[in-house]
């Protein structure tokens, strides 16, 4: 993990540096383009810049690589993000999710479906300085707070007693509702007109883990794998209207 | 334009690459064992104050073993003081016999039993909580229970006091 996330961190600022340099202005300016008064056209931004429709394509991607006859699962997710000014980025997640998995060693078996949603805000962390030309490519990071309400079963669980002899088969099913928060970061790219890629690290953190003892969920939709903090990549297809 | 597209899709795939090396652990790493912890003690006479003082007590044999199973847990060990006994995790009483210098008494645990969850790996840990000790006074005069509750941490559970 420590890999991935140093990654990250190189990859992000390798962006961030690349669209800083994006958003420099040019070397050669003619002495009408100084005369300009520059600073009004960048920093009078409307407040209104429309809204992206969003879809996380890393599930299906995910799936492919680490499905396999113990191990299934299916995500699909996606967002509506608001663009405020370029500065702020009001968004709604949603979407379903469900895994199950049977462990090789015990096969002890869990299932679970469920939908969730999650509420928050991304702040773009690129200033235009004045005099620059605005480009649609954003250095984003925010916070979400996310809430699933679901079913799951575990089963197939055994107590053996090895020294008076017996087994007990257990199994459980149960509703439960889960809360978390996310820090989020990432980068939007316009590729082409209107259409843009990028990608979210996400740090999420259980509101509601539950007491030690008690039955949780292996899968949390909409959360993933984890019973206090897990890690989490989106990867982004989008559209801006 | 194209760099652009480039680096943004080379850095993409690698981070594709790297979130799908998340492998699945399969190993439970938690304790599972748990065992009701017993004492010795015995009350001997200070002969400096002419009272009785309770002291811990180690036999120079200590056999002991559940009612109704051949295995034998301790057999003529040979200075212990202190011995860990597994209840029957599917019944509510359990019974064991214990030989101390060759005598043996026949205790008997009546309980009530839980399920901790663990993970997904670990399955359930069964834990107890002690209701009462019955015994027989051959060797031993009586029992208190210390610590009512049975779990992965091992505690004294149970003090056996043996006849002076």
């Amino acid at each position: 993990m420590s890999k991935i996330l140093k990654f990250i961190l190189l990859s992000s600022i390798l962006l961030c540096g690349w669209s800083l340099k994006a958003q420099t202005p040019a070397k050669v300016s003619t002495k009408s383009q100084k005369q300009e008064p520059e600073k009004k056209d960048t920093l009078n931004v409307p407040l209104w810049q429309g809204f992206m429709l969003e879809y996380d394509v890393e599930p299906l991607i995910e799936a492919a690589f680490l499905q396999n006859s113990n191990y299934t699962f299916h995500t699909y997710q996606g967002n509506l993000q608001v663009n405020l000014k370029n500065k702020y980025f009001p968004v709604v997640e949603f979407g379903m999710s469900g895994a199950e998995r049977t462990t090789t060693v015990d096969g002890n078996h869990f299932k679970a479906d469920g939908m969730f949603g999650k509420i928050g805000m991304d702040f773009s962390l690129l200033k235009p300085k004045p005099g620059t030309k605005i480009i649609k490519n954003f250095f984003l990071a925010g916070v979400r707070v996310g809430m699933s309400h679901f079913n799951y079963t575990i089963d197939n669980l055994t107590v053996t007693d090895n020294y008076w002899g017996g087994t007990e088969p257990l199994a459980f099913t149960q509703p439960t509702t889960k809360f978390w928060f996310e820090i989020v970061a990432g980068v939007r790219v316009s590729v082409f007109k209107n259409i843009y890629l990028g990608w979210n690290i996400r740090n999420k953190h259980l509101l509601n883990a539950g007491d030690y003892g008690s039955v949780q969920p292996w899968n949390i939709p909409g959360y993933g794998i984890g019973n206090t903090s897990a890690w989490g990549f989106s990867y982004i297809i989008g559209y801006h209207f | 334009m194209k760099t652009k597209h480039i680096t943004f899709l080379f850095t993409t795939l690698v981070v594709f690459g790297l979130a799908s090396c998340n492998n699945m652990d399969e190993t439970c790493r938690k304790t599972k064992t748990v065992l009701m912890g017993a004492k010795f003690y015995q009350d001997t006479l200070n002969v400096k104050t002419n009272q009785y003082v309770t002291l811990s007590y180690t036999p120079k044999t200590l056999t002991a073993k559940g009612v109704g199973v051949d295995s034998i847990l301790y057999n003529k060990k040979e200075n212990i003081g202190e011995i860990k006994l597994p209840l029957n995790k599917l019944k509510k009483q359990s019974s064991f016999s214990i030989g101390f210098n060759e005598k043996y008494d026949t205790i008997t645990v009546v309980y009530q039993n839980a399920n901790d969850y663990l993970s997904l790996e670990c399955g359930c840990v069964p834990t107890h909580t002690i209701d009462t000790v019955l015994t027989t006074n051959h060797v031993i005069d009586k029992i208190k229970i210390s610590q009512p509750n049975i779990n992965t941490t091992y505690v004294e559970n149970i003090k056996i006091y043996l006849v002076k």
